[in-house]
């Protein structure tokens, strides 16, 4: 390489450091992190934003006469492969804890429906009641949303699955979790609608068939074994702001 | 295909968010180490024998916890510098687990069971000893790959006030003009573009693999013992889940047994698509095969016995 040319790639060195500094603390200030990562996680990509917009800085101001050319053409893919997803991510809502649905489910941690109170809660929070074993915990009467999942197994046995992805830390190994829900009629729900399901848990007969479900681009999709729901009511509603579960509590009140 | 590429894109970008902070932090450390740390000083207190590097190997981990993206750099710098390749390898190999944060991690994900926690330790430790004995006091320089940003730290000690440059040795002089800090921070930014490719290469595939992998193989691995610890392990590898998260993960995957279980948390950090990616750019391909094989041999020989005994 030239001395100009070289000088040039020293230069795109530290302009790559710079916008994935300034992509990173847009991801973090503006919001849509919770697109990429769980939230708790914000204060560590800020201080990894700022370690990238100085070493960016100075690596622009004092351009390294080697740099990688072909480290900065694999960053410079990588920048527009990030790109075709910012333009949503960037648009999405900042996260605010307990992001609700409807303005009704705002008031407390409970909810009455015919006198019956129900507690808000998230299915990954149930599921780690009912792997716990803690049988307190399942004799409990829950609210709870999801994604309708049906697949002919399901269906012939009368029954689908509400599911919800649980993102621990990043989106790639976020896992989606759920619950059988008897429901008879559940032609009345499509693939991927979401609800929200008032009900108790009911233990399942062991020998029931595993019936595969699949998330694309998600592994390890996980429904109940052991318990499903018994629904007392399912409402439609829409796609929430935030449809991912982040926050995981092990009492009242739920994350829901 | 749009949805395809929509995915694609969230994947490969939350891979690298996630990993960026840690990849970051190795880069800092492994330059901080290249400009602050004398090679007299790890002469004079490297332990003379093998057996005490084997436990400060296994064990700086608990004081400089860092995750398997960051660890590379800072095992290279360590080489570098003249720490004997049984105490780097070792530490490279363990301190992404035998850390206090994943530590408890494991604690937690697996609801306390504390033997899950001793025996991820155990069966990391295990592996990371035998390639620490296996690479010896081999010369670095038979171990590491020489590359472009190698040329760029050229290997001088900063400390010294008349080191002298070659004329082309392609670092700006102008920076050391500046404070050794800014020397810090150049070299953090020319390293962690140097490490972050093999990164993004890793994450492309990762997410390459979770679009088009069809899940039922995971499926098909659950029933049998042998085929349950090999395909939780080829999983691991082909996931790259962060040794902080990975736990969560295999924890919840109750239908697997746990020794396949451990063998996934175990095999995760040592072996993975974005480490293998990182382990070609910087070592000899014959330390690159040793650290894929002995490691996977090593965790495959021990949960398959395990799992037969215990389930």
């Amino acid at each position: 390489m030239g001395n100009i040319m070289q000088k040039i790639v020293g230069h795109l060195e530290g302009l790559i450091l710079l916008v994935l500094g300034f992509y990173l603390g847009a991801l973090v200030t503006v919001g849509g992190y919770w697109r990429y990562m769980n939230p708790k996680f914000e204060w560590l990509t800020g201080a990894a934003a700022i370690m990238f917009i100085i070493t960016g800085g100075i690596a622009v101001l004092r351009p390294n006469r080697r740099a990688n050319l072909s480290g900065i053409v694999i960053f410079l893919v990588f920048i527009g492969v990030a790109a075709m997803g910012t333009s949503t991510a960037l648009q999405s809502p900042p996260l605010q804890p307990g992001i609700m649905i409807d303005e009704s489910d705002q008031d407390s941690s409970r909810l009455t429906l015919n006198g019956i109170e129900y507690i808000k809660i998230n299915l990954a929070e149930i599921y780690q009641h009912c792997l716990n074993g803690e049988a307190d915990k399942i004799a409990g009467r829950y609210l709870a949303r999801g994604i309708v999942k049906r697949t002919p197994a399901l269906d012939s046995s009368g029954q689908f699955a509400i599911i919800r992805t649980a993102v621990i830390c990043c989106l790639a190994h976020a896992a989606p979790v759920g619950f059988r829900v008897h429901y008879s009629e559940a032609d009345e729900f499509n693939d991927g609608q979401w609800v929200k399901v008032y009900g108790s848990l009911k233990t399942l007969p062991s020998d029931l068939p595993n019936p595969e479900l699949h998330i694309r681009g998600l592994f390890f999709t996980r429904l109940n074994k052991s318990y499903g729901i018994v629904p007392t009511k399912i409402v439609k509603i829409p796609e929430p702001a935030v449809p991912y579960i982040f926050d995981f509590k092990s009492a009242e009140p739920y994350a829901y | 295909m749009f949805e395809d590429m929509q995915l694609f894109s969230s994947i490969v970008t939350s891979i690298f968010i996630d990993a960026a902070p840690f990849l970051m932090l190795g880069a800092f450390l492994s330059a901080a180490l290249e400009v602050y740390l004398p090679q007299d000083i790890i002469a004079r207190y490297i332990p003379k024998s093998r057996l005490s590097g084997l436990f400060l190997g296994l064990s700086a981990g608990m004081v400089f916890p860092t995750c398997e993206c960051g660890v590379v750099p800072v095992a290279r710098r360590l080489l570098k510098k003249g720490v004997p390749p049984h105490i780097a390898i070792t530490y490279m190999l363990s301190a992404p687990v035998i850390n206090p944060v994943v530590l408890v991690s494991t604690y937690v994900a697996f609801q306390g069971d504390i033997r899950m926690v001793i025996g991820r330790a155990l069966m990391v430790a295990v592996p990371a000893c035998c390639v620490g004995l296996a690479v010896g006091t081999s010369k670095s320089s038979l171990l590491l790959r020489e590359s472009v940003n190698d040329h760029n730290f050229h290997g001088h000690d900063h400390l010294e006030s008349n080191h002298s440059h070659a004329p082309d040795c392609g670092f700006d002089h102008d920076a050391h003009k500046g404070s050794r800090f800014t020397g810090v921070l150049l070299h953090t930014a020319s390293e962690f573009v140097e490490m972050g490719k093999y990164l993004i290469m890793g994450a492309f595939a990762v997410g390459l693999f979770k679009i088009y992998l069809p899940q039922e193989t995971l499926l098909f691995f659950g029933n049998n013992m042998f085929l349950a610890v090999g395909g939780m392990m080829l999983f691991a590898v082909l996931l790259s889940v962060c040794s902080m998260a990975d736990s969560f993960l295999a924890a919840s995957l109750t239908s697997f047994p746990s020794a396949a279980q451990l063998s996934f948390v175990s095999i995760g950090p040592m072996v993975d698509l974005k480490l293998i990616a990182m382990y070609l750019a910087v070592f000899q391909p014959r330390l690159v095969l040793t650290l894929i094989i002995v490691p996977t041999f090593i965790i495959y020989l021990i949960s398959v016995p395990l799992g037969m005994i215990f389930g």
